[in-house]
């Protein structure tokens, strides 16, 4: 399994941060959580992940603000946003300004491993060119 | 003489408008009983822990759910002219109880103030804290020894924090105020307890003798459920009868201590409200103490378990201090000890004379001597995998032995492990080739997971007896009957039935690994062989598969909990829960019903009922939808379509066999024409036959009805009621075929004849001898006999169906014929093998050949 792929959780659920680690470890991956979005966004200035899974609404700057900060640093980061049960207006924004995906709850966590890993793919991909 | 003719006279067409009604509530009531039964099967797959979901998941769970089932209750009322009222009342009941389970926590008022250990299970984890709920279940459903005791609730504790000298403090602390942990726990440490609790303690404290010993422990709601809170609560040991009021505050103090607090903080918990159960369970006068592990968390998969061991109590172990015995023991009995260092013992924790406990020097002798045998690690050993197979997952189990080596059970928690990559696939590939594969990819995956065990057979009438925890079970239908067995069982396998049935809705309840719907399990597994079942790969293993089994326990360790999954657990307890097991109990009554699947089930058992019942409903009346059937047989039948009963070319006064669009009539029509099933020149009844059947004044009555009536189908596209007086004995069929197993259903019931009483005692034997032999639930009284099938696919259904044809056709005036007893074991084997006719010339042959001699 490939030990290089790098993601950032963002959740201001703590409990939320250390199930997605979890699993994402589990899968191989290696992974930073924040509970804080700032936090977040300083971290993404200083290291490039592959992908972020970032939750959508959070106290301080949203899911939406990471991602377009992700977007105007124009970095290689796909950016995953998860979204809350049955608010799709908030996604077709998040997908207007180029998230790689959304994921609405509730939602089986190998889905998220499967878009997570298609994110790579598409960093990389994009990062070689 | 009744004709047809009479039929097309006088009549009142409510009636059918009457049955359509019925029967339209009958199908809401079905398509929202499988609703409710797929959105609880959705949402124990969400408690899985491989999802992740918000609170308006939960909420549009409860919105969806509370519409389906009072649609459920208000159908059936509808059906049965409001019969059941009280289903009203309990459904608005568990409605409350779910909502309430979405605010914060809040606490029943009428919760007792003190419970036995006896009354406890983990299903009332959140109101005596899970320790406690988990130790009583220990007990009571594995019967292990626990001490005897007591627990007080939550309830309790959250009337301490209500009194005035101490309100003011927790409402501080509650806002976070500086200092606030340590001026709570001052005020409740300087109040009383509450009239009511030491009254309360007082009572359960009377069943104790005068100088009985507890141990005061607490049990905070939450602790060791997810986090495992360890050590940051008081236990006291050794506290005299009239000290326990006390050692109780103290206890409940600690829930507001600095650790504690910090801890819960530190994870994102509510400041609780009285959250906190307090046990108080015999002392146990203990030779020897110790806590094991049932997995190595080292080397978890290493087939080792862990235990610690040392003189006297085991305040040392627990708290660290001191030096004590380690072992490692196998997992695989009998529990070799594989690796042992004994430490020099120099102190041990013994029971004060007077209160509480002190620290003994270790006599001489036993400083570097095992503090136990290895009989004694062998049965901590078993206990531990006991427990863990009850409880699904890894344990971390503390445990004493008496002064007589007798082993108690003093806890029991999940035990957490760092989090493992699964075993590379070709292990567990290389695992699964290395058995006997009994059965694969038949039947659907009810709930993921392995298990092992002795494969128990279900007998017939679901005879249960000889069944012990960690069996598989395995039975031909999935009825909710078992429901009561799945729950220790360490898997289920069904030749009938599906994911959304009552029992696999249990299963998933209980993370029972089932497969359903296997079509022949229960030929195919001996009784008592040892199998593995993998519901993941939905394949069935002889023997033992150790590597499957263990990755599956270490699978299963707790995880994180979000705020919502615990809400989602707390809010399923008034949901998917079944009491409502046995249709024929005392108490499957609307009263009994707490649940909503207890709701559902009740419902759909009484609409079944109600949709046969038609003595109410006179189709005595002429209308436009009451047309005889033409059949090449002697039978009069009358057709009243529903709706989608009839093809709708069909424009004459009569109906041809091939204009019958009812999919159940047809059916039953393929049976009851079949060639040689109904005897042409049917049994002349001999002298004594007509001289009984010559007293009797005619026909049994009918209630509500008249001979008119005779012979009447309500159909509709998939339903069959079947109204029949062949021969002076009077028959119902009442039949839908639904998409779903569970929907579909076959009920039979027959009463009469012409002859005496023991012949036709002999036919209903008969009928229900072929009708059990062929999977109906049967139930004989005297001339009467009732058969239903239930919960079997569509298929099977059918085939049934052309059965129960055939068997009206072969039936209809055998009891001349039955003679004696023998002859009806005759007649059994010759419908089975489809000897119709050859048989009833045997058998007048050998009456002639019995009446000249």
């Amino acid at each position: 399994m490939p030990t290089d792929i790098e993601v950032l959780v963002l959740d201001d659920e703590p409990t939320v941060c250390e199930r997605l680690k979890d699993f994402l470890e589990k899968n191989g991956m290696k992974v930073e959580t924040f509970t804080e979005s700032s936090a977040a966004v300083e971290r993404l200035a200083h290291r490039r992940f592959h992908v972020v899974v970032t939750d959508l609404k959070m106290k301080g700057p949203t899911g939406i603000d990471v991602l377009v900060e992700v977007k105007r640093q124009n970095l290689p980061t796909e950016v995953i946003v998860i979204t809350g049960y049955r608010t799709m207006d908030a996604t077709r924004a998040a997908e207007c300004v180029g998230a790689f995906a959304f994921l609405d709850k509730p939602f089986h966590l190998e889905q998220l491993r499967d878009l997570v890993k298609k994110a790579v793919k598409k960093a990389r991909s994009r990062s070689e060119t | 003489m009744v004709r047809f003719a009479d039929l097309f006279r006088s009549g009142r067409r409510n009636d059918v408008e009457v049955l359509r009604a019925r029967f339209a509530r009958f199908r809401s009531l079905l398509e929202k009983n499988n609703r409710v039964l797929w959105l609880i099967a959705d949402a124990n797959e969400k408690l899985g822990g491989e999802y992740l979901f918000d609170t308006q998941y939960l909420q549009f769970l409860e919105t969806e759910l509370g519409e389906a089932v009072a649609t459920v209750v208000r159908d059936l009322a509808e059906m049965s002219d409001n019969r059941y009222p009280s289903l009203a009342t309990q459904f608005e009941r568990a409605r409350a109880a779910i909502r309430a389970s979405l605010k914060p926590h809040q606490i029943d008022r009428d919760l007792p103030l003190t419970l036995t250990i006896d009354e406890l299970g983990t299903e009332l984890a959140d109101v005596v804290g899970e320790k406690m709920a988990r130790l009583g279940e220990i007990r009571r459903r594995l019967a292990l020894p626990v001490p005897d005791g007591f627990v007080i609730t939550a309830r309790a504790c959250e009337l301490v924090l209500a009194r005035p000298e101490v309100a003011d403090e927790f409402e501080k602390y509650r806002q976070g105020s500086e200092g606030a942990p340590a001026r709570l726990q001052a005020a409740i440490l300087a109040s009383e307890p509450p009239a009511e609790v030491a009254r309360a303690i007082k009572e359960a404290l009377s069943r104790f003798s005068r100088d009985a010993r507890f141990a005061v422990r607490s049990s905070a709601l939450g602790e060791d459920a997810d986090l495992s809170f360890a050590g940051q609560h008081t236990t006291i040991l050794n506290v005299a009868r009239k000290q326990v009021p006390a050692a109780w505050l103290k206890v409940v103090a600690s829930l507001f201590s600095a650790p504690a607090s910090g801890y819960r903080r530190g994870h994102g918990l509510p400041s609780a409200a009285g959250e906190m159960g307090v046990g108080c369970l015999l002392m146990v006068p203990a030779r020897a103490s110790g806590v094991i592990y049932s997995v190595d968390p080292n080397a978890p998969h290493s087939g080792a378990m862990i235990v610690s061991a040392a003189h006297g109590l085991g305040v040392l172990i627990v708290e660290g201090r001191g030096s004590v015995d380690e072992f490692k023991v196998s997992r695989a009995a009998p529990h070799q000890v594989l690796a042992r260092e004994i430490a020099d013992k120099q102190e041990m924790c013994v029971p004060a004379i007077d209160e509480g406990t002190r620290i003994a020097p270790v006599p001489a002798e036993l400083r570097r001597a095992p503090a136990i045998t290895d009989d004694t690690l062998a049965a901590v050993a078993e206990a531990a995998l006991r427990i863990e197979r009850h409880m699904r997952c890894p344990q971390d189990i503390e445990w004493a032995v008496g002064h007589d080596s007798s082993l108690v059970v003093l806890q029991a928690r999940p035990l957490r492990l760092a989090p493992a990559a699964p075993p590379p696939a070709d292990e567990l590939l290389a695992a699964r080739t290395r058995h006997h594969v009994l059965m694969q990819g038949l039947g659907e995956v009810a709930c993921r997971g392995v298990g092992a065990g002795r494969v128990f057979l279900v007998g017939p009438d679901e005879a249960t007896e000889g069944f012990q925890p960690g069996d598989v079970l395995v039975t031909r239908f999935a009825s909710p009957r078992l429901a009561t067995l799945v729950a220790s069982a360490s898997a289920l396998v069904s030749d009938v039935g599906s994911v959304t049935g009552h029992l696999a809705t249990v299963a998933r309840e209980y993370r029972v690994p089932a497969i359903v719907g296997t079509g022949d399990a229960t030929q195919l597994l001996p009784a008592g062989m040892v199998i593995t079942v993998d519901a993941d790969e939905s394949a069935l293993y002889e023997g033992s598969v150790e590597e499957l089994l263990h990755y599956q326990l270490l699978r299963s360790q707790p995880y994180e909990e979000t705020h919502e999954f615990r809400m989602l657990r707390r809010m399923l307890k008034h949901v998917s829960p079944l009491n409502q097991k046995d249709p024929s109990a005392t108490d499957f009554a609307p009263e009994y019903c707490r649940t909503y699947h207890d709701i559902i089930r009740f419902a759909h058992e009484r609409a079944l009922a109600e949709l046969g019942r038609l003595d109410d409903i006179q189709l005595e009346g002429s209308h436009s939808s009451a047309r005889p059937l033409e059949l090449d047989i002697p039978l009069d039948l009358v057709l009243v379509d529903l709706g989608g009963g009839i093809a709708p070319g069909a424009r004459g006064k009569t109906l041809s066999p091939a204009e019958v669009a009812s999919r159940p009539l047809a059916i039953l029509l393929q049976g009851l024409l079949a060639p040689g099933v109904w005897a042409t020149n049917p049994a002349e009844m001999d002298l004594e036959g007509f001289m009984a059947s010559a007293t009797r004044a005619g026909p049994l009555t009918v209630p509500g009805g008249d001979v008119v009536r005779r012979n009447v189908a309500i159909v509709s596209a998939d339903y069959l009621n079947l109204n029949l007086r062949v021969g002076y004995h009077f028959n119902v069929v009442d039949c839908y075929l639904g998409e779903n197993p569970e929907d579909s259903y076959i009920f039979f019931r027959f009463v009469g004849g012409v002859t005496d009483v023991m012949r036709r005692t002999r036919r209903a034997r008969l009928l229900a001898t072929i009708l059990s032999q062929q999977g109906f639930k049967t139930d004989l009284s005297g001339e009467l006999i009732v058969g239903r099938l239930q919960g079997v696919p569509p298929p099977i259904c059918e085939e049934q169906l052309r059965m129960v044809g055939r068997l009206i056709g072969f039936s209809r005036q055998l009891d001349i014929l039955l003679r004696d007893d023998r002859t009806v074991d005759k007649l059994v084997n010759a419908f089975l093998e489809s000897r119709f006719h050859m048989t009833l010339d045997t058998l007048l042959k050998e009456r002639d050949h019995a009446d000249r001699h």
